[in-house]
């Protein structure tokens, strides 16, 4: 027998034996854990690709084991096809993810039931950082939207913050940023004022007509705008682009196949993606239980093996090795180089009552078609 | 149906009625027979496609319960979107142009083609589609870009010295942008050509018509319905474009489908996407009416009252629509040219400009097949090694392999579905009188022009409602929409080239009209069949934002799979699926040959023993 306990071998045979409740002792004061069997089943929202494989492994199927409801998994679609099928009745999912950047919205329209969070140990709850559950989404992945560059390129000394993938003299070479209309997603508009020396701290509200004139300068060497989180990093791996911004699950993907993509975590924007259920949901109790399986450490640490985004239950990272860890965003060691992206704002309503949202699709319209 | 009995009027071409039955009930019968003609697919259209749109734009008339035009004068009065509609309709007429230039004459070398290499032709005419748009246009980088293949074979050669920019600008959305289009005109101009009987132009170089008179008078206006379809469908069907120009134009490239896709999936704000498409839609309505006339003529003449058309009857070419015509015009030169090729014996000329076209079509599935059987794990041009891996992984996912036979089967009987439905329209607009007949005919082809997104979101709301969402009734119903203005525009200009003295030869033989339908009309009807049949299932078969959201669980097409697998990483395996489609169509291609040349055995034997 080892008598050094390897937590990851320890925590990997008790899942696999679905001792679920034996990997949780290992917490300094385990709650008596809620009882989470049911019946019944639960439509998940998939994440197809990799993502929907660290899902199935990581809480699909414990899940299925230890509670008895069948999970359905739902294939991802956009954003305006889950808020339609909530507008008329039949919401896709019992359980759906929506972006941080949106979520405040659907619950602004009454789209969203607030979270049971009687389900929840408190423990978790309260562990839950640097972003926090609310009254109608729990957070599911955090990632973060940094500066990333060919490291051919740029071995010696790459590009460090966004006023140097803004300077085309020290580093020279065509660019690719997230396009405008992704508003708050594309975090351009935040990457556009930093490189103009505005603060992290000082960015929200966000002044918009330094956003645009920052976007001027930076114009003439974009290659083009990038549509899909795939585009960054395949641009990089192709020579097309020198430097540009990608979020950084993409980039150690990439990197683990063997792509040289640098990055930086330096001015890195923190994102995430939440749980949310459904008004309409046919299955509520069933979601919330999930919601609470999903928020447990150990599953967020098995998550974590799967794929590179970070758990929102710090308590997940006493369980996930070291080499892994530093390669998450929210990990000790690089957390404090970032800000969370202020998901408040750009759900607010700006000027004339218009949320910023759609106030960044119109002014970027109005930008390219060279009427700003 | 007062209203319906209204709307029809009586067949200006019944078929040979007998003597002794009454004036008044031959009449009726031709009505009824109208009616049920139109009526079936008027119907599925209303329900699921007009009324849930016409709501939908109701809704974008209203704000917090009362009516407002605030969407709309957003738009109107925002000169960013006078700008984008703008661009859009240069662009697209650009492309329609480009992909007249170069599909006519290749659609000229194939009609003058017969049997096997004809077929063979088609085929690689249709590659474009195999390839699904991301990996197409991924083919297309590595094929443009500075380090790629065009500008490494240029720098070798000598001809420049520093790479030329053919991608992420202007040149690489119209290479992109016709390379997709390009089967949209050449299919109906083939089935125009096939149809022309070359002793007419022989004839008329006979009487001492110079080659190029021969062409510009005989040959050309006999082509000319075959124009009119392929341009109608390749401009319209640019409007609602967008995902190849984003991916392969430059930073400022912005198209007006784009916006309003970006106020559906991202914004999820349905009220000002229908309003901008309600505008998009009244431009495409203004450009329809203000050809009207040569519409009317091309759906034969018989259409409303203003409409009436006679100036034309004698020259197929004063038949198109008016921009069409000034752009054939304006391009007299470069088709005098093609005209004294012809004459000239100069095929040969001809026939390297086909092929030239045929490898720009198939150049980007070139890059396409060694991706696949690539041995990296992620999108690299050459591949470092090759392997089954992608093969392999494809084949042992059961997810996949679903959701491809998933995919045939639901495109497949869209397809169908749309021709049943189609089929007998086309038959009315072209061949009875019929009032309203450019209300029917741009109803039924909206769907080419009104942004996808837009449609999607309408039909959610009805099949939601009809609980049909996730079934594979919401699917047919979905590809059948999307199929119909394909089978529409194709058969159109299929029925007008027909020479209906050869049915009414057969009839006045003695031929019962079922007779004549099935021995004279479906034969020389057979590559519109084929064409439109085609394209309908293509529709369907590539449809990626209907199917986000009418999929569920069990329901699930392959580009959904696709779409769900390259968002985040872009791996060979979409090159796979290409490179199987491609098989599946060389396949059904020798399957084709095989079938006709034992038919071809059969006949021989026949006659042979016949003869015997």
């Amino acid at each position: 027998m080892k008598n050094r306990i390897d937590r990851r071998a320890f925590l990997v045979t008790t899942g696999a034996m679905g001792g679920m409740a034996a990997a949780r002792s290992l917490f300094p004061a385990p709650a008596l854990a809620k009882d989470l069997k049911g019946s019944g089943q639960v439509a998940v929202y998939d994440g197809g690709g990799s993502w929907g494989a660290a899902k199935k492994a990581a809480y699909f199927e414990p899940f299925e084991k230890e509670t008895g409801i069948k999970v359905i998994i739902v294939p991802r679609t956009d954003t305006g096809a889950v808020r339609a099928s909530i507008l008329a009745g039949a919401p896709r999912y019992d359980i759906s993810i929506l972006s941080g950047s949106s979520t405040e919205t659907f619950a602004r329209e009454g789209l969203l039931l607030p979270i049971d969070y009687g389900w929840f140990e408190k423990a978790d709850l309260d562990a839950f950082d640097p972003v926090k559950p609310g009254q109608f989404h729990v957070p599911h992945i955090i990632y973060s939207l940094v500066l990333a560059y060919d490291s051919a390129k740029f071995a010696s000394a790459g590009p460090n913050t966004w006023a140097d993938i803004w300077d085309v003299k020290k580093f020279p070479g065509p660019r690719s940023l997230p396009t405008g209309t992704w508003g708050g997603d594309g975090g351009t508009y935040e990457c556009a004022l930093m490189a103009d020396g505005v603060e992290p701290s000082k960015l929200y509200p966000l002044d918009w007509n330094r956003a645009f004139k920052s976007l001027e300068r930076i114009r003439p060497n974009i290659l083009k705008w990038w549509t899909s989180g795939a585009e960054g990093p395949q641009l990089i791996v192709d020579r097309q682009i020198v430097a540009g911004s990608a979020w950084n699950g993409r980039i150690s993907a990439a990197n683990e196949q063997g792509a040289k993509i640098g990055f930086s975590w330096n001015q890195g924007i923190l994102q995430y993606d939440n749980w949310v259920v459904p008004k309409g949901a046919k299955n509520v109790e069933n979601a919330m239980k999930f919601a609470a399986f999903a928020s447990r450490p150990e599953n967020q640490a098995r998550f974590v093996e799967h794929i590179l985004y970070a758990p929102p239950n710090a308590k997940a990272y006493d369980l996930i090795k070291r080499e892994r860890a530093k390669l998450l965003p929210t990990s000790p060691e690089v957390r404090g180089l970032q800000f969370v992206q202020n998901y408040e704002f750009w759900n607010a309503l700006g000027a004339g009552g218009v949320p910023n949202n759609k106030i960044a699709v119109a002014e970027w319209e109005k930008w390219l078609a060279g009427a700003r | 149906m007062a209203r319906r009995s209204a709307l029809i009027q009586f067949g200006a071409f019944s078929r040979m009625p007998a003597a002794d039955v009454p004036a008044d009930r031959v009449r009726r019968r031709a009505l009824q027979g109208t009616a049920a003609l139109v009526v079936p697919a008027l119907l599925v259209f209303l329900v699921v496609y007009a009324a849930p749109l016409g709501s939908l734009v109701v809704d974008s008339f209203h704000k917090d319960g009362s009516f407002t035009l605030a969407n709309h004068l957003e738009s109107i009065t925002s000169p960013a979107f006078g700008t984008i509609v703008l661009r859009t309709l240069t662009l697209s007429a650009i492309v329609t142009v480009l992909c007249l230039l170069i599909g006519y004459p290749l659609a000229y070398i194939l009609a003058s083609l017969r049997g096997a290499v004809a077929a063979g032709l088609l085929l690689l005419v249709s590659v474009p589609y195999v390839t699904s748009i991301l990996i197409r246009s991924y083919a297309w980088v590595v094929v443009l870009s500075g380090n790629g293949i065009i500008n490494k074979a240029l720098l070798w050669l000598g001809v420049t010295d520093e790479p030329l920019r053919l991608v992420f600008n202007e040149a690489g959305t119209y290479i992109g942008m016709v390379q997709v289009q390009l089967p949209l005109m050449v299919f109906p101009l083939y089935a125009a050509m096939h149809r022309i009987d070359g002793s007419l132009v022989a004839a008329a170089r006979n009487l001492g018509s110079s080659p190029f008179s021969a062409f510009w008078h005989v040959y050309l206006p006999l082509s000319g319905s075959g124009i009119a379809g392929g341009c109608t469908l390749v401009f319209l069907s640019c409007l609602g474009f967008y995902v190849t120009p984003a991916l392969l134009g430059g930073p400022g490239q912005y198209l007006v489908a784009q916006g309003i896709a970006v106020r559906v999936t991202t914004l999820a704000d349905f009220s000002s996407a229908a309003a901008q498409a309600t505008l998009l839609l009244a431009v495409v309505l203004v450009i329809f009416i203000a050809c009207r006339r040569r519409i009317a003529s091309e759906l034969g003449g018989g259409a409303a009252p203003e409409a009436h058309s006679h100036d034309g009857a004698g020259s197929g070419l004063r038949r198109w629509p008016n921009a069409v015509e000034r752009i054939a015009l304006a391009c007299a030169p470069v088709l005098r040219a093609c005209g004294d090729t012809i004459s000239y014996g100069g095929r040969l000329v001809l026939w390297i400009f086909a092929v030239a076209a045929l490898v720009y079509l198939v150049l980007p599935l070139l890059v396409v097949i060694p991706l696949a059987f690539s041995d990296a794990a992620y999108l690299t041009f050459p591949p470092p090694a090759y392997s089954l891996r992608w093969f392999k992984a494809f084949l042992s996912n059961t997810q996949w392999l679903e959701a491809t036979w998933f995919s045939v089967r639901m495109a497949g009987v869209g397809a169908v579905t749309s021709l049943l439905l189609g089929v007998p329209v086309a038959f009315a607009l072209v061949r009875r009188r019929l009032v309203g007949k450019l209300s029917i005919y741009l109803l039924l082809i909206s769907p080419l022009v009104v942004p996808h997104v837009v449609i999607a979101v309408a039909l959610y709301f009805t099949l939601a409602r009809l609980q049909l969402v996730g079934t594979e009734l919401g699917f047919v119903i979905a590809y059948t929409l999307l199929g119909m203005p394909y089978v529409l525009v194709v058969f159109i200009a299929g029925l007008r080239r027909f020479d209906q003295t050869l049915e009414m030869a057969a009839a006045s033989l003695g031929a019962r009209p079922i007779t004549v339908l099935g021995t004279v009309t479906f034969p020389l009807l057979v590559p519109s069949l084929i064409s439109a049949l085609l394209f309908a299932f293509i529709a369907g078969f590539d449809d990626v934002v209907l199917g986000l959201f009418l999929s569920g669980p069990t329901a699930t097409p392959l580009p959904i799979r696709m779409w769900d697998n390259i968002r985040l990483e872009i791996s060979p395996q979409i090159a796979v699926v290409a490179v199987l489609l491609f098989v599946a169509l060389a396949a059904s291609y020798c399957a084709y040959l095989l079938l006709s040349s034992r038919m071809f055995l059969r006949l021989i034997f026949r006659s042979q023993s016949v003869d015997g």
